[in-house]
């Protein structure tokens, strides 16, 4: 018989055990897995922000909008993405919001989709994601001439072209991975761009060696019940081999790529990002991004890797698909997943050692477009605001409660996280509480005199068992200002 | 009779873990939380790094809210049940445990004085 401490410890060991060991069989409470009826409704009496602050709507009825810019008339502009995950294309737009609120659109494109713009001596500088015939950078004057300042990105995948930045005389983009963890698998014919492109892979920036590992699925894109073994960095159904070596290329995947804002070739920043979506220079003068992380999805899923913001270091390679910011995925304990195997290394070496990220993020929040505060009047100088679109729960992996749906703000130096911008009635999307406040907030950009917070809201993007929906129209633009005096 | 006896005190302790009802609502709900001393400012810090991930804000996302009682914060730190992965005294040493623990009692204080239990 155990003396009273062991049996109190043991007792408690057993309750734990009894509510937190059953993860496996929990259901997914996404955020998206609710239902809506339109027309979506705001206000911003659902929307609790820090004290000191008001919440305002600048215009709704936006289809899938992505970032937003100011010109030198001091409007805004915002890209509307033209495509949304669930395969659902409209026309990528870029449009000037009026003092009214209504949507002027300065022009259009067929390359969907336009994630981000950046504004710089009048004209507009956008990421164009390129699902259908790879990524550009696109540069676009106010009265809608457009120039093709770059091409050739890899974004028929997974991820696309994201989030420009531009300074010193060069646009500054993300390029996201093809596939989640190196390997395409079933998740990609999920995605839908498996049929269009069949021998589509992750391309290195720089030459890489393979352990040779490859991964046995069906094969979806024949009729019959074969199966295929898919190597990293590997079109689908093509095994690797050890000690493979992949050349590497630029433009490649999963890197911080620029080009001058005249156009000419594309240079290499920074490489080994996941989804690097949104990009900033800090007061510090120096690049920051911030980097979707890994799914528990597909032939390597890795589990409970949160999203990161990293401080960026030309040159460096930062750890995908091997790492977590500086943790090996080989450290089972944390990132296997529930019943799967623990991930182990695809590549043989690895270019250099992964840095510490300047802050950690929650896991499948999609931590996205973000911004520095630089102005006294505002407050919390030098803090990061990063627009969290929330969870895919439970395409990405289940969730217990919904991450994200909301803007944090991030204490660089020494990593902290707290909420700034949330729905009053709860975690998830307004559409989970059949509320009017946020749904998915994936870009935040203050105004030229850095007094005002404009966020970007997505709009409504239910998640099922079979895929996505977003809903066209729902997008928001939202605006948060000082109410009293910091 | 020592069999019911042990039940009834399982069920006290399962009664008194769901008692500690978790408080954490995050600034823009419950106003700043003041950690302008050097223990709750490092618990702070150990929380953005090791915990807020999986509990941001010590609320559910991927993992569930964290339960505001230094026994089951301790043993769930150490052992590591379930999904979440057990942190050794290298990699979380006891002082860092120590003020990870004060914070996250400070910040579901907090939020419960606002809110009320």
């Amino acid at each position: 018989m155990l003396r009273a401490p062991y049996r109190h410890a043991f007792a408690a060991f057993l309750v734990l055990a009894l509510t937190t060991a059953c993860f496996p069989f929990q259901a997914s409470r996404g955020g998206g897995q609710t239902d809506f009826e339109g027309p979506r409704v705001v206000d911003p009496a659902d929307v609790a922000v820090v004290a000191g602050f008001t919440v305002e709507v600048v215009a709704e009825g936006l289809t899938f909008p992505t970032g937003v810019a100011f010109g030198d008339d001091g409007r805004a502009y915002v890209t509307e993405s033209g495509y949304a995950y669930g395969e659902v294309f409209t026309t990528p737009r870029l449009v000037r919001i009026e003092r009214d609120g209504s949507h002027t659109v300065v022009a259009e494109g067929d390359n969907p989709p336009w994630n981000g713009v950046d504004a710089w001596q009048g004209d507009l500088f956008v990421a164009e994601g390129g699902v259908l015939e790879g990524g550009r950078i696109l540069r676009i004057t106010p009265g809608g001439s457009v120039s093709v300042l770059a091409e050739g990105l890899p974004s028929q995948g997974d991820h696309h072209t994201n989030g420009p930045v531009v300074r010193d005389g060069f646009v500054y983009v993300g390029q996201g991975v093809v596939t989640n963890s190196a390997v395409v698998g079933l998740d990609s014919y999920g995605f839908g761009w498996l049929p269009r492109f069949p021998d589509l892979h992750d391309v290195p920036c720089e030459d890489v060696v393979l352990v040779g590992d490859s991964f046995e699925t069906p094969d979806p894109l024949t009729d019959g019940d074969t199966t295929v073994r898919t190597g990293a960095f590997s079109p689908f159904g093509v095994a690797a081999e050890p000690q493979q070596v992949v050349r590497g290329s630029v433009p490649c995947s999963g890197a911080i790529m620029r080009v001058p804002v005249e156009g000419g070739e594309l240079e290499l920043v920074a490489w080994g990002f996941r989804n690097p979506f949104g990009l900033a220079f800090g007061p510090d003068d120096e690049l920051y991004v911030t980097d979707n992380m890994y799914d528990d999805r597909g032939s390597r899923p890795v589990f409970g890797a949160g999203d990161l913001l990293w401080r960026v270091v030309p040159g460096w390679w930062y750890g995908w698909p091997d790492f977590h910011g500086d943790r090996p995925l080989t450290d089972a304990d944390h990132y296997r997943p529930p019943r799967r195997p623990a991930p182990g290394f695809v590549l043989a070496t690895h270019p250099n050692e992964p840095l510490q990220p300047a802050a950690v993020l929650a896991v499948h929040s999609s931590s996205n477009g973000f911004d520095f505060s630089r102005h006294a009047g505002f407050g919390f100088e030098g803090d990061a605001f990063v627009a969290q679109f929330g969870d895919m729960a439970p395409g990405v992996g289940k969730v217990l409660a919904p991450p994200g749906f909301r803007v944090v703000r991030v204490d660089v130096g020494t990593g902290v996280v707290q909420d700034f911008l949330v729905n009053r009635d709860g975690s998830g999307p307004a559409s989970l509480h059949g509320s009017a406040g946020l749904e998915r907030p994936v870009a935040a950009r203050f105004d030229p005199e850095g007094t005002a917070l404009y966020v970007v809201d997505f709009g409504v993007m239910l998640v099922t068992d079979e895929a996505p929906v977003p809903i066209p129209g729902t997008g928001v633009l939202w605006r948060v200002v000082r109410s009293e005096a910091p | 009779m020592r069999r019911a006896g042990a039940t009834a005190a399982i069920l006290a302790l399962v009664l008194s873990v769901s008692a500690c009802t978790p408080g954490y609502r995050g600034e823009p709900l419950s106003g700043p939380l003041d950690v302008s001393g050097p223990l709750l400012a490092e618990g702070q810090r150990s929380f953005a790094r090791h915990c807020h991930q999986c509990h941001p804000g010590a609320q559910a996302g991927l993992g569930p809210s964290i339960t505001p009682s230094p026994v089951i914060i301790r043993i769930q730190v150490r052992s590591g049940l379930g999904a979440m992965p057990a942190f050794s005294e290298e990699r979380l040493p006891d002082a860092e445990l120590d003020a990870l623990v004060a914070y996250l009692m400070e910040l579901s204080a907090h939020g419960l004085a606002v809110r009320g239990p």
